[in-house]
């Protein structure tokens, strides 16, 4: 059974001087363990996409089903069900260390203390920011951002996670890991969609979609790259 | 510098012989790794006539030497004939190479050409721009990711990290043509709505 499924949903937004269709009838699959990223220009709808598939919005028409559930029952029934929207950057104390940031949520939820430390820096060493433990939450610079942003996802223990323009605000020479970051997620396991607004965000991915004017263009599942290890010269 | 090889056999040739001194067998073995089928190869006489012609025009010379026995386990009774470039033949590679990176004007009339027989009204070229678009995703699609935390230890090859750069250009090619799409999709809506007479537009 598909994990994300979206049946003909439309989405409007108005204002004083027209109404537009951010979605027009959009259907669409997401499988467990895919990695989707839907390309698009400037209000082409991919964003809206996201967060209608993340739960955050609700569709005018159709529906948004995640693992069965409807996504008409709210943002907190999603993530029960397992699905996550990585946040772009933590809001709240800018002081706070940020593993007790991450931790905190975890405690909030029931865990001990200790055991959600160990679990907040695992995520965060799985994201490759596992140095960024005992940083401020403000001194995050933006690659690593978006790294905790990715961990802080997993530690809903999701089976999708929703991410809008991971590459968007990183250095260019930094792109690459954060897409290997999400093709290794993807390949444990656990699903991710995403959003790109440059062609670069779909290298790798297992389905790339286009959007446009709120329709989708291009849905193709092509034979996809593997990540390359930089090689590092034997001699030195 | 004005000089017309004419074949791309003969600048590839020149390349190879820049990058590296060889002899004329050696020359052969590596045209034919390094560019397969893309250059058309078909007998050791193509690199020897390349190799003429390169020598005429001043772009390589060749000195005679005895072979190191360690390199070739052939017991070798000839000396071979290795070929170098001169300043002169990197110039003009360089050159020839800019030109070819440059946008082939003849091409792209072509294809402008093409494109406006196949798509004889609208619908058509809409449904042009929408196999365009799921060509460029999916080239997109199968570009390498490059993973730099296993180079933490060292540096990347010099020759690897040419090549890497060098491919990297596509992606802001694809970058481009994408966006080319989406423009032309807004032009096709745009042209629409204003033949619908439709208030509201796009």
């Amino acid at each position: 059974m598909s994990l994300l499924v979206f049946d003909g949903v439309t989405k409007r937004y108005a204002d004083a001087r027209r109404a537009r269709t951010a979605l027009d009838a959009i259907s669409l699959a997401v499988e467990p363990g895919e990695l989707v990223a839907v390309w698009g220009g400037r209000a082409s709808g991919r964003t809206t996409l996201l967060r209608v598939g993340a739960g955050l919005e609700q569709p005018d028409a159709g529906t948004v089903r995640f693992g069965g559930v409807d996504l008409a029952a709210g943002a907190e029934a999603a993530t029960a069900a397992g699905l996550a929207y990585a946040q772009p950057r933590l809001l709240g104390p800018q002081r706070q260390p940020l593993l007790d940031r991450l931790a905190v949520a975890l405690v909030a939820r029931g865990a001990r203390k200790r055991d959600a430390r160990d679990e907040a820096l695992a995520a965060l060493e799985r994201a490759g920011v596992g140095d960024c433990a005992h940083v401020r939450v403000g001194e995050l610079d933006a690659t690593e951002s978006v790294r905790v942003g990715i961990a802080q996802a997993l530690l809903v223990q999701p089976r999708l996670i929703a991410i809008d323009e991971p590459t968007a605000t990183v250095p260019l020479i930094e792109r690459d890991g954060i897409l290997a970051l999400l093709r290794a997620i993807a390949d444990s396991g656990v699903a991710v969609l995403m959003t790109a607004g440059e062609a670069i965000g779909l290298a790798g991915v297992d389905r790339a979609l286009t959007i446009s004017a709120g329709r989708l263009r291009t849905n193709v599942a092509a034979e996809r790259a593997t990540v390359v290890p930089l090689r590092p010269a034997s001699s030195v | 510098m004005k000089t017309s090889l004419r074949s791309p056999v003969n600048y590839a040739v020149l390349g190879l012989v820049i990058e590296k001194p060889s002899y004329g067998y050696e020359l052969l073995q590596r045209l034919r790794a390094r560019y397969g089928e893309l250059l058309e190869v078909n007998s050791p006489s193509h690199v020897y006539a390349a190799l003429d012609r390169l020598q005429r025009e001043r772009l390589i010379v060749h000195n005679t030497e005895a072979a190191d026995p360690a390199e070739d386990e052939r017991p070798v009774r000839q000396p071979k004939v290795t070929y170098r470039a001169t300043a002169d033949g990197a110039v003009v590679y360089r050159q020839w190479l800019a030109e070819r990176l440059r946008d082939d004007e003849e091409r792209i009339e072509l294809l402008g050409r093409l494109i406006a027989v196949g798509a004889r009204d609208l619908g058509a070229l809409g449904d042009l721009i929408d196999r365009y678009d799921a060509e460029c995703v999916s080239v997109s699609q199968r570009i390498p990711l490059v993973d730099r935390s296993a180079a933490q230890a060292g540096v990347e090859p010099e020759r690897e990290f040419v090549q890497r750069l060098v491919a990297e250009e596509r992606r802001f090619v694809l970058e481009a043509q994408l966006r080319w799409i989406d423009y032309a999709r807004e032009e096709l809506r745009d042209r629409a709505a204003h033949r619908d007479g439709s208030a509201g537009g796009r």
